[in-house]
């Protein structure tokens, strides 16, 4: 989702466009759950209360995000969750009823005194903020491919050679469109016909066909520039094949 | 140790690990501790420790240990192959057979010309032993070593190279008896078993160790190495047999006169027993005589004794009278002094000395009779012991 298709879809969800803002919420559902995590400091769920104080933030974040500013809307996002949580945290300690954390009420302090510490000094770069972007439509590109991040050790190359070797496969597949088509159409890896058309190992494609489907849709995103970069390194050496 | 290190963005996550995109484009999943929390999009380092040693020293483990397996199987399985026993046999040919475990020859070694001829006559020779035996018994027959005119000897021995068990000699020996049989010769088989030691000793003298066992029972009767080496066992053998006999015809004899001197001995034990036993006899008697006397003696003494005790006694009983008789007169010459001065001083008084006179006269009258009566008691006491002394 690029900057201007978000302002777009939050500017049609300010008018009432219910659809337009489901959208936005299920892009950036990875997002909101792991800054939560992030800032409560431990595993949040989305049966945790944290979660749902999150989940308003970001719906207030689509109303109120001013869309000219220079700050980016994930930045403005990060920083709303984090006041809410950080309103929230307060109120349970004065309530007192119920601990901020499992930890002990010593503790609870010294988090929130950290939390409006680095709230202070809070500056994410934009660089993050693009990595972040390009993570998040990454995973909601794989998440149609039923492919999971943490799936992917599995089907990555242990050797440099079969990276390698793999990325060349990904660039071969990229060079036919009427396989890219069926790819993004089907969601799923067309295999047959592409080991038809080049020849490549069956085999080879079967063990590393979630990874495989992760460099194509990389190769197919160019502007992906950071996550790119991750994966260009062994493509220079190409040649060496 | 070595470490693994995973630098990367972090993309996703979980309750339990965190999903990272390396930096060489590969994904890594790493554990994720409790209180870490980072957010996606964070430049993330993980450390991973000692697996990749650990893996190299499993397989090198397994490797060593595999390796020993098999060296070992081939090692056990060559030692079994070669020789585990040693057939040497000397007709005249002397030749060394030498077997697996199960008894299949796998070499044979010859110790003379003879047993070169025989050697190389055999024409397979990894077969069962007992088929060995048979050829050679053939080719000695062949080859006129076992003639049919002549008594011919067969010597085996057999010997265990792996342990010190010995194998049965029955079969081989029932397998020569057959094969000579065959062949119609007649000859002496002698199968016997011996020890590893045995074949050292034979290989130090250069002797077949058939020739060694016979030089070994035959050392004492004066056969020398060298004429071992020149004759063959046969001929040697029929000519210490003569030895042996005429030996053994001395021997008798020297076995007779010892028998002759043993019972002469015996005989002159039997005497010196008897001898013995009558001076003890004797002895015995002198002790008794001995004895009787000095209890005799020893009687005489005490009656002395007691008769000089006696004489002893009746003198002092004399004194003592002359003592008593002696005071009393002392007394009447008192009493009559007394009597005397009285009478000078007047009657009564002199009528008291009087009366006092007889009263002391009295009192020694009583004293004499009791004396006299002590004396006859002592009298009578003298009669007994002089009885006695009869």
């Amino acid at each position: 989702m690029q900057k201007a298709e978000t302002t777009e879809y939050i500017l049609s969800a300010r008018d009432g466009d219910e659809i337009a803002r489901e959208k936005l919420i299920l892009h950036y559902k990875p997002y909101i759950i792991n800054t939560v995590g992030h800032i409560c400091k431990r595993y949040i769920t989305w049966s945790d209360e944290e979660s749902s104080i999150g989940l308003i933030a970001f719906n207030r974040a689509i109303d109120t995000y001013a869309v000219d500013a220079d700050k980016t809307f994930l930045n403005y996002v990060y920083l709303l969750v984090k006041r809410d949580l950080i309103d929230h945290f307060r109120r349970e300690k004065k309530k007192s009823d119920v601990p901020l954390e499992v930890k002990a009420n010593d503790e609870q302090y010294v988090n929130v005194y950290e939390i409006e510490k680095s709230m202070d000094s809070y500056k994410q770069n934009v660089q993050q903020q693009e990595l972040i972007t390009e993570i998040l439509e990454l995973s909601e590109l794989l998440n149609d491919f039923n492919v999971k991040f943490e799936e992917l050790e599995k089907f990555s190359p242990k050797h440099r050679k079969t990276q390698r070797k793999l990325v060349k496969i990904a660039e071969d597949f990229v060079q036919s469109s009427t396989l890219v088509e069926t790819f993004l159409k089907k969601k799923r890896l067309p295999v047959s016909d592409f080991v038809k058309e080049y020849g490549y190992r069956l085999k080879t494609i079967e063990k590393y066909r979630k990874y495989i489907v992760t460099l194509i849709l990389l190769k197919l995103h160019p502007e992906w520039q950071q996550l790119s970069s991750y994966i260009s390194v062994p493509s220079e050496s190409e040649g060496k094949l | 140790m070595k470490s693994n290190t995973h630098q990367g963005i972090v993309v996703k996550v979980t309750d339990t690990k965190i999903s990272l995109l390396c930096q060489d484009g590969n994904f890594k999943n790493i554990p994720r501790s409790g209180s870490e929390m980072p957010q996606i999009g964070e430049h993330y380092t993980y450390v991973e420790k000692n697996i990749i040693p650990m893996k190299g020293t499993k397989s090198l483990a397994l490797v060593a240990v595999l390796f020993l397996m098999i060296a070992g199987y081939f090692m056990r399985s060559f030692m079994i192959e070669e020789n585990s026993y040693l057939f040497a046999l000397d007709i005249n040919p002397s030749i060394e057979i030498y077997t697996n475990e199960d008894l299949q020859v796998t070499k044979v070694d010859f110790l003379n010309e003879e047993g070169h001829v025989i050697a190389d006559s055999l024409e397979n020779s990894k077969q069962d032993i007992n088929v060995i035996l048979e050829e050679v018994v053939a080719s000695a027959v062949n080859k006129n070593y076992l003639s049919k005119s002549e008594k011919g000897m067969i010597n085996l021995t057999v010997v265990s190279l792996i342990d010190s068990n010995h194998l049965n000699t029955k079969e081989l020996q029932e397998t020569l008896d057959r094969s000579l049989k065959d062949n119609s010769i007649s000859a002496d088989v002698i199968v016997d078993n011996g020890s590893k030691q045995l074949v050292e000793e034979s290989r130090e003298e250069n002797l077949s160790i058939n020739k060694m066992q016979l030089y070994k029972d035959l050392k004492d009767k004066g056969l020398g190495a060298d004429e071992l080496r020149e004759k063959s066992i046969a001929s040697i053998k029929k000519e210490y047999n003569h030895k042996t006999n005429d030996q053994k015809d001395i021997d008798k004899n020297e076995e007779k006169e010892e028998e002759k001197q043993q019972v002469k001995k015996a005989r002159e034990d039997a005497r010196e027993k008897v001898k013995e036993k009558r001076e003890e006899e004797k002895e015995l008697e002198k002790e008794k005589r001995d004895a009787v006397k000095e209890a005799r003696e020893e009687k005489r003494e005490l009656e002395k004794e007691e008769l000089e005790a006696a004489k002893e006694a009746r003198k002092e009983k004399k004194e003592l009278e002359k003592e008593k008789r002696e005071e009393a007169k002392e007394l009447e010459e008192e009493a009559r002094e007394a009597a005397k001065d009285k009478h000078e001083e007047g009657e009564e008084s002199g009528e008291k000395a009087k009366e006092a006179a007889k009263e002391e006269r009295e009192k020694q009258r009583e004293l004499d009779k009791e004396a006299h009566e002590d004396d006859e008691d002592k009298e009578d006491n003298d009669n007994d012991e002089d009885e006695y002394e009869d």
